[in-house]
């Protein structure tokens, strides 16, 4: 690869780029400014967020290899880093306030969040294991550091150590099958062993099988998902609102490149398997959920029936259906705006350094936060699958992809949980609305206000009006699936 | 021989990585870390990738390792600190070396096959292994995941520095 190659690649890499850049300048700035206005750096990240998201528009609609083919800049990874990077937005701004009423150090916070983001967006370009590895590690490392953020609290603190040593055991085992992929083709790239794939050979099968295992850890889902709950309930309230949305979908991406792109041949059965885990995943997410006592653990719970839940759609993708990959393209961008707006709103209602956690810290909100009170059902509402919200639509299409491909069972079994989830959620609401104890709340946070309102409009509108986004996945499937 | 060897350094590294995590001082457990560090160093010899095992010992082995041992020196844990229920480990440890033995032997039969039906093993050029060789994959072929690593690298002192620092109020 000669040096112009290399510039040119570089060139292609803007949105990762820059990100890394503003990490790395909010360190450096971060000391040399005093007191207070230490917290107005927070503009820088919105700034490098902005252009990040502005370079990524370009990979919207051209199709480009980068690095000797260790990067696919392809629609499909275009569409993933819009999810990554409104998350980041999302998360960042909701944590402004969070972070004062938390008494947390902000400027590594956010180069954490940002540097997180980045590995993500390598995950979803990456066709190369080593350049997949350690995208996946810079972002995993980041939100171990993040999860543990608080060290004030032991909760956070053991969420932080947890997440460490139970996320270094499932990138060993990535590592593993990784090296054993290796030993049998004598490449990391994804196209040359997708071309000397050999089902006949063990090493093959068994690399695969663990490299899935490692990606099914981080998407939390069955029997992996243990993890979650702790973790999820233990890190700081907008870190867990980020990891939710964008660490699942950064899993999903690879899980979906790594399957389609690399190890289709692997196994008929595999798709049995997929099959088990996506129901096991919804029925026990969703039986955990109602048991809860926190609101926190029961959303920890509910993202692990969200993972089902679009495991549903890649189960119908493997089938051969397009549609299946479309809806869960779909239902990660849905899922993005509705869960970190819940975990948003209970980011607003902490104050004093406690979090909002348990039901009773929502009594009443209705009578004393009307606004908020509204947001917050529609997320849920949301959540719960019910129309007129984004989460309808794409719960529709999961649904309606896996009765294309044939598993009428699997969308019986997801229909038949969201209607057992639709009970925890609406408990939430009925705590909000008609409990009457006595709760204070915080006043008045404006960039935590100004989140919510945007992600309870885009809910709501895309929910409404779901074509155009609904295109927009469509054009992302067709590119990564060019039959 | 080299088999030989190789299964000697092979279980000398695994039994130094197992009494890393399971020995009670801290002590001890640098100093097996320096034996699996070792000893992978002698594997990556076996794989003719001379600089690698170099800069293996001489970095990780040598370099890193000091640092470790001063740490945890500096640091002067006493055993009661480290102790956990110690009793029930070696039982879950070994179940879980039996399984990693029996998956590590029947992908080498798996490996022996699929070498036997492609019938190549990877290629080695003739600077194969060198100074030369290494840096000039590195700094094309694989220079993406080379600048990744630095990334990494910052983040995890990013993330040291963030959990250790003391708060000053």
């Amino acid at each position: 690869m000669s040096i112009s190659e290399i510039l040119r690649s570089t060139l292609l890499i803007g949105p990762e780029i820059s990100l890394i850049l503003t990490g790395i300048i909010l360190i450096i700035f971060d000391p040399l400014i005093n007191g207070k206005r230490k917290n107005e750096l927070f503009w820088i990240v919105l700034i490098g967020l902005v252009i990040a998201f502005l370079l990524n528009l370009e990979r919207l609609h051209t199709e480009a290899s980068a690095f000797s083919g260790a990067l696919s800049l392809d629609v499909f990874s275009g569409y993933f880093n819009v999810i990554f990077i409104i998350s980041s937005f999302f998360a960042v701004i909701l944590s402004r306030e969070y972070l004062i009423t938390m008494n947390l150090k902000s400027n590594e916070y956010y180069a954490l969040i940002l540097f997180s983001t980045s590995g993500m967006m390598m995950l979803s370009s990456a066709k190369e294991f080593m350049s997949i590895f350690l995208g996946f590690e810079i972002m995993s490392i980041s939100v171990y550091i993040l999860s543990g953020f608080n060290r004030e609290s032991i909760r956070s603190t053991e969420a932080g150590i947890k997440y460490l040593i139970l996320g270094g055991f499932s990138s060993a085992i990535l590592l593993y099958g990784i090296a054993l992929i290796y030993g049998a083709s004598g490449t990391i790239f994804l196209d040359e062993i997708t071309s000397k794939f050999d089902v006949q050979n063990p090493l093959y099968l068994a690399g695969s099988a663990l490299i899935i295992t490692g990606f099914i850890f981080k998407i939390g889902a069955f029997p992996l998902h243990q993890w979650v709950p702790d973790i999820y309930e233990g890190a700081p309230m907008t870190v867990t609102g980020f990891m939710s949305v964008g660490v699942k979908a950064a899993a999903f991406a690879i899980l979906l490149r790594v399957l389609l792109e690399g190890v289709y041949q692997m196994d008929a059965n595999l798709i049995y398997v997929l099959w088990l885990i996506s129901a096991f995943t919804m029925t026990i997410g969703n039986l955990g959920a109602i048991v809860q006592k926190s609101i926190k653990r029961m959303l920890a719970y509910s993202s692990i029936a969200h993972a089902g839940y679009a495991l549903i759609g890649v189960v119908a993708t493997l089938r051969g259906e397009e549609i299946g990959l479309s809806s869960v393209l779909y239902y990660l961008f849905a899922y993005t705006f509705m869960n970190l707006g819940a975990f948003g709103v209970l980011a607003y209602l902490s104050r004093d350094g406690k979090e909002c956690d348990n039901y009773e810290d929502v009594s009443g909100l209705w009578s004393k936060k009307p606004l908020i009170a509204i947001a917050l059902s529609i997320f849920l509402f949301s959540l719960a699958g019910l129309p007129p919200t984004i989460g309808f639509f794409a719960k529709y299409r999961v649904f309606l992809s896996a009765i294309k491909a044939d598993f009428y069972w699997l969308a019986i079994i997801g229909i038949l949980n969201s209607v057992i989830s639709a009970y925890y959620y609406l408990r939430v609401l009925v705590y909000a609305y008609m409990g009457e104890e006595e709760v204070k709340f915080p006043s008045f946070k404006p960039a935590s206000a100004f989140a919510i309102t945007v992600l309870t409009i885009a809910t709501l509108i895309l929910g409404i009006f779901p074509f155009y986004s609904w295109d927009f996945a469509l054009k992302a499937a067709a590119s990564f699936l060019p039959n | 021989m080299e088999d030989i060897l190789f299964y000697i350094f092979a279980a000398a590294s695994v039994a130094g990585a197992l009494l890393v995590v399971t020995h009670n001082n801290p002590v001890v457990s640098v100093l097996s870390l320096v034996l699996t560090l070792f000893s992978t160093a002698v594997l990556f010899v076996f794989l003719l990738a001379d600089f690698i095992a170099a800069i293996q010992i001489l970095v990780y082995a040598g370099a890193i390792m000091v640092l470790f041992i001063f740490t945890v020196m500096y640091l002067n844990l006493r055993k009661e600190a480290l102790a956990f229920d110690s009793k029930s480990v070696p039982i879950k440890f070994g179940i879980l070396f039996v399984i990693l033995i029996v998956v590590a032997y029947l992908s080498s039969l798996g490996f022996k096959r699929g070498l036997q039906i492609t019938g190549e093993g990877t290629s080695t050029s003739t600077n194969f292994g060198t100074v030369e060789g290494v840096g000039e994959v590195l700094f094309t072929k694989y220079i993406l995941p080379f600048e990744l690593t630095s990334v990494l690298i910052v983040v995890a002192i990013i993330g040291v520095v963030a959990i250790a620092k003391r708060r000053f109020n």
